[in-house]
C-alpha cells in the first residue's frame, strides 16, 4: 500500500500530446466500415424497393415509375440493412456524419426531366410533409390578407381621425393667433405632435394582436 | 429517541448519470431506510414488439442501453432463435463472444472511471475513460459504430472480421493491458481508495443469496452466478472458465472483481481468437416465428439478464421480456443502504454499477 501510485503516469502526461483530437481543427479519418449518411448510386439502381421495404424507420421512398430514391436521413438510425438488402449494392454507407441534413427534409435522388442521364440531387418536403406545407402556405396566405385588410381599415381610420385633429389644432392656433401670444402657439404645435403619435400607435396596436386570432 | 429526516437523493445527482430517486429516511447521519422510486425514462421498448417486425426489433433491442447495447442485441437474436430454431454459424458465435467481451471491457474501464470519480480522483477518472477509447475504436473499426453497433442480428451476425483484424484487435488489447497495469495498481494498492472503499456497502454471501444478487455484485459477496460458466455459444469451446469471485463483499471486492474480469476478457478473446473456425456467419431465418415460448439468459457486463419471447405465427411477437441485472440488483443496494454514512451513498450506489435505462427498458 502506499500513495501516489499514479505519480508516474501523471508526470508522463504533463510532457505528452493530449489524447483526444482537437476536432474540428484537426479532421476525423473515418475507417473503413464507419458508419454514416447512406448515399445512393441511382444510374445502378433497379428501383426494386427491397431497401424501402426492409427499412425499419421507413426512411427511404422509391418510385419506380418516376425513377426517384429518396431519404430522410433524420428517421435513418445506420442500421445498414438497406445498404445489406441491396441487390445491385449500389447503396453504401459514406462513413462520415458532417452536413447529413440541416432540415427535416428527403433527400431526392432522380434524373433530370429533359436528360436521363444527368443525377439530380435536391433537397425536398417528402409525400405528407409537401402535403402539410401546402396547407400552410394557404394558411399563410389568408392570414397575410386579413393582416393587410385589417391594417388597411386602421390606416383609414387614423388617417380620418389626424385629419379631424388637423383640422381642430389649425382652428386652435387660428384662434390662439387671433389673440396673438407667441407661447401659447407652441402649445398647439405639441398638441398636434402627440395627436400623431396617438394615431401611430393606434395603427400599430392591433396589426399585432389580430395575428393570432388569425392563425387560429 | 433520535429524529428520522427525510432526505430526497436524485433524480439529479453527480453521481448517478441516469435518473433514479431515493428517499433516504436518516437518523442523525445514519440511514436507516431507503425507498426507491423508479419510472423516470421508461420508454416502452418491450411494448413495442407487438408492432415491429421480429427483424426489425433487434435494432430497437440493442437500444434498450447505452453501454451493454451489443448484449442486448445477442440476447434478443438468441431468444429467437431458440423460438424459430435457427442453427447460429459457429463462426458467428464467436464473434458475439468476442464483441460481449469488448463490451465488458469497456462497461468496466466506463465503471472505474465513474467510481474514481465518485471519490473525488479525477486523475484516475481519465485515465480510466481514456483506456476505454481503445475498446471503442476497434468497435468502430470492426462494426462501424461506437456505441449502437448494429452488427448482432437474428441468424448470426452481420459482419465478419477477417483474421488479420482479430489478431490486431488483440495487439490493441496487449496495449490496453500496459496501461492498464498502473490503474489496477492505484485502485487496488493506494492507500487513499483503500480508505475510500474498505468496508464500504459490506454484504454477506446469504444475504446475497437471499436477494439473488447477479453479476460482479453477487460475485464479490462470494455466489457464483456467472452465466458464462454454462458454457453457452463460444463460450463453451474455452478451454477453462473461472468466475472472478470474492469473499470480503464490500465496495473494495466489488472493484477488484470487475478489474479482474477485464483481464480475464482479454485473455478470453485472445483464446477465442486463437480458435475460431472459417466459415459463414450468417444464417438467414426463414418465415416467421412459430407459436410458442423461448427464454435465454446472457451474462452481462452487469450480470445476468434474461430474454424471453413469445410469438404467434405471425412476423410480430406476442411478448418479449427483458430482466435486467439492475432491476435485481437494485434489492442489494437498498440492503447496503440500511445502516451506512449519508456521506457514503453516491458511492454505495456506484459500487453496484447501476444501470437505470435497462431498468426501466
Ligand atoms: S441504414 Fe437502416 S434506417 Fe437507415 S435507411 Fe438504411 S435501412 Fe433505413
Ligand atoms: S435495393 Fe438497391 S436497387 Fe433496389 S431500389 Fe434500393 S437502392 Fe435501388
Amino acid at each position: 500500500m502506499g500513495l501516489f501510485k499514479l505519480g508516474g503516469v501523471s508526470v508522463k502526461n504533463l510532457f505528452s500530446k493530449p489524447a483526444t483530437k482537437t476536432y474540428p481543427a484537426e479532421p476525423f479519418e473515418p475507417y473503413e466500415r464507419t458508419k454514416g449518411k447512406i448515399v445512393v448510386e441511382l444510374d445502378k439502381c433497379i428501383f426494386c424497393k427491397l431497401c424501402m421495404r426492409g427499412c425499419p424507420t421507413e426512411a427511404i421512398d422509391v418510385d419506380k415509375d418516376a425513377k426517384l430514391w429518396q431519404i430522410d436521413h433524420f428517421l435513418c438510425v445506420q442500421c445498414g440493412d438497406c445498404v445489406r438488402r441491396c441487390p445491385k449494392s449500389c447503396l453504401h454507407q459514406a462513413g462520415m456524419w458532417e452536413n447529413v441534413a440541416t432540415m427535416r427534409q428527403c433527400e431526392v435522388n432522380e434524373f433530370a426531366a429533359d436528360s436521363p442521364d444527368q443525377l439530380v440531387v435536391s433537397m425536398s418536403y417528402g409525400q405528407a410533409a409537401a402535403e402539410r406545407a401546402q396547407k400552410d402556405e394557404v394558411a399563410q396566405k389568408r392570414i397575410a390578407e386579413e393582416k393587410a385588410r385589417k391594417a388597411a381599415e386602421k390606416a383609414a381610420k387614423a388617417a380620418a381621425k389626424a385629419a379631424a385633429e388637423e383640422e381642430a389644432a389649425k382652428a386652435a392656433v387660428e384662434e390662439e393667433a387671433a389673440k396673438a401670444d407667441a407661447p401659447k402657439a407652441e402649445d398647439a404645435t405639441e398638441s398636434d405632435a402627440s395627436a400623431a403619435f396617438d394615431a401611430s400607435a393606434g395603427a400599430a396596436e392591433p396589426s399585432e394582436s389580430d395575428a393570432p386570432k388569425a392563425e387560429g | 429517541m433520535s429524529n428520522k429526516t427525510v432526505i430526497p437523493f436524485g433524480p439529479q445527482h453527480p453521481v448517478l448519470p441516469e435518473p433514479i430517486h431515493l428517499d433516504l429516511v436518516l437518523e442523525d447521519e445514519k440511514v436507516v431506510q431507503a425507498v426507491p422510486q423508479l419510472g423516470f425514462i421508461h420508454r416502452g421498448l418491450e411494448k413495442i414488439v407487438e408492432k415491429r417486425d421480429y427483424l426489425h426489433f433487434v435494432y430497437v433491442a440493442e437500444r434498450i442501453c447505452g453501454i451493454c447495447s451489443f448484449g442486448h442485441s445477442l440476447g434478443y437474436s438468441q431468444a429467437v432463435e431458440g423460438l424459430m430454431g435457427v442453427e447460429v454459424p459457429e463462426r458467428a458465435e464467436y464473434l458475439r463472444d468476442i464483441w460481449q467481451e469488448l463490451s465488458r471491457i469497456h462497461s468496466h474501464l466506463l465503471w472505474l472511471g465513474l467510481l474514481a470519480d465518485g471519490f473525488g480522483y479525477e486523475n484516475l477518472f481519465q485515465q480510466a475513460w481514456r483506456l476505454r477509447e481503445i475498446v471503442l475504436n476497434i468497435f468502430e473499426k470492426t462494426t462501424g459504430g461506437r456505441v449502437i453497433l448494429s452488427v448482432c442480428n437474428i441468424g448470426g451476425v452481420n459482419r465478419d472480421i477477417d483474421n488479420d483484424e482479430l489478431r490486431a484487435i488483440c495487439d490493441d488489447l496487449d496495449k490496453l493491458l500496459d496501461g492498464y497495469k498502473p490503474i489496477t495498481e492505484t485502485f487496488l494498492d493506494d492507500a487513499s481508495v483503500h480508505s475510500r472503499l474498505d468496508g464500504v456497502g459490506y454484504l454477506s454471501k446469504e444475504e446475497a443469496e437471499d436477494l439473488s444478487l447477479v453479476g460482479p455484485f453477487g460475485r464479490a459477496s462470494g455466489l457464483d452466478n456467472d452465466i458464462r460458466s454454462i458454457g453457452m455459444g463460444a463460450y463453451g469451446k474455452l478451454a477453462a472458465f473461472e468466475p472472478q469471485l470474492s469473499n470480503i463483499g464490500d465496495g473494495y471486492a466489488r472493484t477488484e472483481v470487475r478489474i479482474n474480469e477485464v483481464v480475464q476478457s482479454v485473455q478470453i478473446i485472445k483464446e477465442l481468437v486463437s480458435k475460431i473456425p472459417d466459415g459463414p456467419v450468417y444464417n438467414k431465418p426463414k418465415g416467421n416465428p412459430p407459436e410458442g415460448r423461448f427464454l435465454t439468459r446472457v451474462e452481462q457486463p452487469r450480470g445476468e439478464a434474461v430474454y424471453y419471447v413469445k410469438g404467434n405465427g405471425s412476423k410480430f411477437l406476442e411478448r418479449f421480456r427483458v430482466r435486467t441485472p439492475t432491476s435485481q440488483n437494485l434489492a442489494g443496494l437498498l440492503k447496503i443502504l440500511q445502516g451506512c454514512d449519508y456521506a457514503d451513498v453516491p458511492l454505495n450506489i456506484l459500487t453496484i454499477d447501476p444501470c437505470i435505462s435497462c431498468t426501466e427498458r
